[in-house]
């Protein structure tokens, strides 16, 4: 294993998250803060308790989830798409590097700088709320696959596209609605019946309630299987990149 | 006994997904110790070759060995051997010269670089110049800079990609002077280049390919001993097409 390989991408990506911290730190968390601010503070007045929570302790893991997922999906994927525009994905092709190697040290670094945004986040909510972590084992793994999960799936979309407007779709068109849809201001159960069942259908929804259940206990669907939706979404997008890799689609020509 | 080849090319072919053949049954040997040039019209599959055996490209069909050793089932071995500076100027905007370079040593899996770093960087004259990004340097030196990337893990093998396209006539002489001094130190160096008198200044041998075939491989000494000129020599043959084996 090319352990000095690996541990050397990862810090690079790190580096580069690190040298725009306005677009990659900043931007979330003045963004959070807005919600906070119109949703929580403001409209949450008039909306009253939601499981027992007020509505700004019931939108915060919702919050952080969004921004979790979207830190993980867009930074791997633009990461990747510069390396191509600048050819420096090339640099590090000719290297002893494996195929896992390299998907690891580019997903390393998404995991880790999208959880640090997240924790930076949270700290920015308890200016808002009281600390409160009711199952923090569950909280803390559930992150880290969610953050695996979105980290994978901004790397084949990074392979995958051919320049930043197909990658801005899939934030722009899937993960926003999809969070929107998946209960980040609402509980499923204020739905109507039919709507209900769609929702089941959202796997985004399986995502903000586990977050919402490592915070405070309560959830949309069993905490479990959003556990286990998500150790077999992580697992699949694993082995498809993986795969892509191995045959160098779209990047060993 | 004949020392064994660094590398060997056998039967090798390249079709890319378009349907473009670039590569057509090559067998090629490349030699310790030379400077070895690869010439031929744009397009002609030099890149492609040079690509397949530093792992950029997969081959189609045929075998490519890197001393010995297979260059897609022994890769870690292989890409540690090779240094390659690419025909396209590709430094990261986001690091400095001495990062990059720092980088480029640590995916090889070389550990305590600053040294070395700062050696390489003397060479190619750009000590001055590491805290600079590269989008702040010229053409000449944004080149220096890949070839210290390449350099940086102390590879046998280097592949310069048209080194000197679009570089003045000062900094040409220095790479050309560089290029000695690496060969001196025993390194192989395979070059690809437009300029036919450069192939003629630093070549040991001189393989010509057009349309993806090895239409030449001739020492220089012997393309050049009758007053012949390598410009004609090479007129002659892209036009010919007469395939031959290493």
């Amino acid at each position: 294993m090319n352990t000095i390989g690996l541990v050397t991408l990862t810090k690079k990506e790190l580096m580069r998250f690190l040298r725009v911290p306005f677009q990659t730190v900043g931007s979330p968390i003045v963004t959070t803060l807005l919600y906070f601010a119109v949703f929580g503070l403001s409209v949450g007045r008039f909306v009253g308790e939601i499981d027992g929570l007020s509505y700004i302790q019931f939108i915060m893991p919702g919050l952080i989830m969004m921004n979790l997922l979207n830190t993980a999906f867009t930074g791997i994927s633009s990461g990747i798409m510069l390396s191509k525009l600048m050819n420096t994905l090339s640099d590090i092709l000719v290297t002893p590097l494996s195929h896992l190697e390299i998907i690891l040290g580019f997903t390393l670094s998404s995991v880790i700088r999208s959880i640090f945004t997240a924790i930076l986040i949270y700290i920015t909510a308890l200016f808002f709320l009281p600390f409160e972590m009711a199952h923090p084992l569950y909280l803390i793994s559930f992150t880290i696959l969610v953050a695996f999960a979105f980290s994978l799936f901004g790397l084949i979309v990074g392979i995958w596209a051919e320049n930043f407007e197909q990658i801005t779709i899939i934030p722009t068109f899937l993960l926003m609605p999809l969070s929107f849809l998946g209960g980040v201001f609402y509980s499923i159960k204020m739905l109507p019946p039919l709507f209900q069942q769609i929702s089941h259908f959202n796997p985004l929804l399986y995502m903000i309630s586990g977050m919402r259940y490592g915070f405070y206990g309560v959830s949309d669907v069993n905490p479990w299987a959003a556990l286990g939706f998500l150790a077999l979404l992580t697992a699949a997008l694993t082995i498809f990149t993986v795969y892509l890799f191995s045959i160098g689609y779209k990047i060993r020509t | 006994m004949r020392e064994q080849p660094v590398i060997k090319i056998k039967n090798l072919n390249k079709v890319y997904a378009n349907g473009f053949q670039a590569l057509r049954n090559v067998n090629l040997e490349i030699r310790r110790g030379e400077i070895f040039s690869l010439l031929g019209p744009n397009g002609a599959g030099k890149t492609t070759l040079i690509n397949i055996i530093a792992g950029l490209s997969k081959k189609t069909s045929g075998e490519a060995l890197v001393l010995g050793k297979n260059v897609e089932k022994d890769y870690r071995f292989t890409r540690s051997k090779i240094g390659l500076v690419q025909q396209e100027i590709n430094n990261d905007f986001f690091f400095n010269i001495r990062e990059i370079v720092k980088i480029q040593g640590g995916y090889f899996g070389v550990n305590n670089l600053d040294a070395r770093v700062e050696d390489i960087l003397k060479k190619v004259s750009l000590w001055d110049k590491r805290n600079q990004t590269g989008r702040t340097l010229s053409g000449g030196m944004k080149r220096r800079v890949m070839i210290a990337k390449a350099l940086v893990h102390d590879p046998e093998i280097i592949f310069l990609d048209e080194p000197t396209a679009g570089v003045d006539v000062e900094l040409r002489a220095n790479l050309w002077n560089l290029v000695k001094s690496l060969r001196d130190q025993g390194k192989t160096i395979i070059l690809t280049t437009h300029y036919l008198e450069e192939a003629e200044e630093l070549s040991d041998r001189v393989a010509i390919i057009n349309h993806g075939q090895i239409v030449l491989v001739e020492s220089k000494k012997d393309l050049i001993k009758h007053g012949n000129k390598l410009h004609d020599i090479y007129l002659e043959v892209v036009q010919e097409k007469v395939v031959v084996e290493a």
